[in-house]
């Protein structure tokens, strides 16, 4: 139940306060209005999360600490370690997982250990030049009426010729033109936000996409600049923050995102 | 009775030949005290003003001192109520007071086109790291080779330099 407090809070009509914005955050407000209250404004737990997501999550956490030996100069992780830390970061999600039919911790085992590999054995695994983040959420301007945008960053590593940005994330399958495009302000936001990291280097953007298939391949996709894009992005996010100052929080049914929301039974009683 | 807030912040950046810049801004100014009874635009008005100070000590460090206007980047923040007065100073040579992250573990906001980020927090944990496994003075190598006292204080570049020797005196 959501706290009495909370609700009437949420019923006046004051502008909403917000620490910082977020890619994911707008993302949730253009998916649908209504999760972006639950989660973003009135901060409710989620009621349940989802296998894939928690999956992603403790993917992101293996492999976070191999670059990180990289960086501190120890020999790269084995298998069994990157697993370990796999299984760690699953085993502390508190929430009840939801998972997929046909699918155990005996499947997701044997999965993240044919992801493990697969990413060990990528380039990707082995940057050239020098690792400067992992993981590092940057703070900064990306439109002047928005709060400032916080971003966390998977993977920046340097060489003489450019500093590279890089996002990783799982996917069922590769990702295929139409996909990435839809992804690619992403990237062009974080390149606005680590302006000041780049020491006059040219700055190369990419995706790193991991197939959660029986042979995982592993894909960097590069992404090119293009200010005409960053420009109309930072008008979405400018565009998204108006309304959510307006207040616009109706919910969006749809069967593609619905079954998979952590606030189904709150959004039900709402 | 009125409230009183009083905002400041402090930032430095690295300059060529491991020297540095700091400026601090700090605001005080006098608010409706009915704000108290309404967190949230009170907390509106704490963010206004940070916006404010923020954009001031940017300007500062960048060198604008606030003749050009916005670099492009950044618009003067809402106006608030109250009197304000800033006074931001910028000291040529080894400002040594601590650049803290923002109390969310991020390091210094890149909103404004200062030319040079401090260390990522990946940098400095990295540095601590190894130079705990060589059992060197950090301090000691801080102050002597880049005139820091902590390895947050470092540039993005000398942070870099720093591991990569650290590595090779470990051997790695």
């Amino acid at each position: 139940m959501i706290p009495l407090p909370v609700m009437d809070r949420c019923c006046r009509s004051e502008p909403v306060v917000l620490d910082h914005l977020s890619y994911s955050a707008i993302h949730s407000f253009r998916t649908c209005p209504r999760q972006f209250l639950f989660r973003y404004v009135l901060r409710l737990p989620d009621e349940q999360t989802f296998s894939s997501l928690v999956f992603g999550t403790a993917f992101h956490s293996a492999i976070e600490c191999h670059f990180r030996s990289i960086l501190e100069g120890q020999p790269l992780l084995d298998l069994d370690t990157l697993l370990a830390i796999f299984w760690d970061a699953w085993h502390a999600e508190e929430k009840p997982i939801h998972f997929n039919k046909k699918e155990d911790l005996n499947s997701i085992g044997h999965l993240a250990d044919r992801m493990l590999r697969a990413f060990q054995a990528s380039d990707f695994a082995r940057p050239e030049g020098r690792v400067i983040a992992i993981e590092e959420k940057i703070r900064g301007v990306v439109s002047d009426s928005c709060p400032e945008f916080v971003a966390r960053i998977d993977l920046i590593t340097q060489t003489d010729e450019a500093l590279f940005v890089t996002d990783f994330k799982t996917a069922i399958s590769r990702w295929n033109p139409a996909k990435l495009e839809v992804a690619i302000p992403q990237l062009l936001i974080y390149r606005k936000l680590i302006e000041d990291m780049t020491d006059g280097l040219p700055v190369k953007l990419n995706f790193a996409v991991l197939t959660k298939r029986k042979k995982p391949i592993l894909t960097v996709h590069q992404v090119e600049h293009d200010s005409e894009l960053l420009a109309t992005t930072c008008q979405r996010v400018d565009d998204v923050w108006h309304a959510i100052q307006e207040g616009g929080f109706n919910p969006v049914p749809s069967p593609a995102h619905c079954p998979r929301c952590p606030f189904q039974e709150t959004c039900r009683t709402w | 009775m009125p409230l009183k807030l009083n905002i400041g912040l402090s930032q430095k950046v690295s300059d060529a030949n491991y020297g540095s810049r700091g400026a601090s801004v700090n605001v005080e100014l006098e608010v409706e005290s009915a704000l108290v009874a309404e967190p949230g635009k009170l907390q509106e008005r704490i963010r206004q003003v940070f916006h404010l100070v923020r954009t001031a000590v940017t300007e500062e460090l960048n060198g604008n001192n606030g003749n050009n206007g916005n670099n492009g980047n950044s618009s003067p923040p809402p106006s608030s109520s109250g009197n304000g007065n800033g006074n931001g100073n910028g000291n040529g040579n080894g400002n040594r007071q601590h650049q803290p992250t923002n109390g969310n573990g991020q390091r210094p906001a890149a909103s404004n086109g200062a030319k040079h980020r401090l260390a990522t927090v990946s940098q400095v944990r990295a540095i601590r790291a190894i130079a705990g496994r060589l059992g060197s003075d950090l301090n000691q190598l801080l102050h002597d080779r880049f005139h820091v006292n902590r390895p947050d204080d470092l540039s993005i570049g000398d942070a870099s330099t720093l591991i990569d020797d650290l590595k090779a005196q470990a051997g790695t």
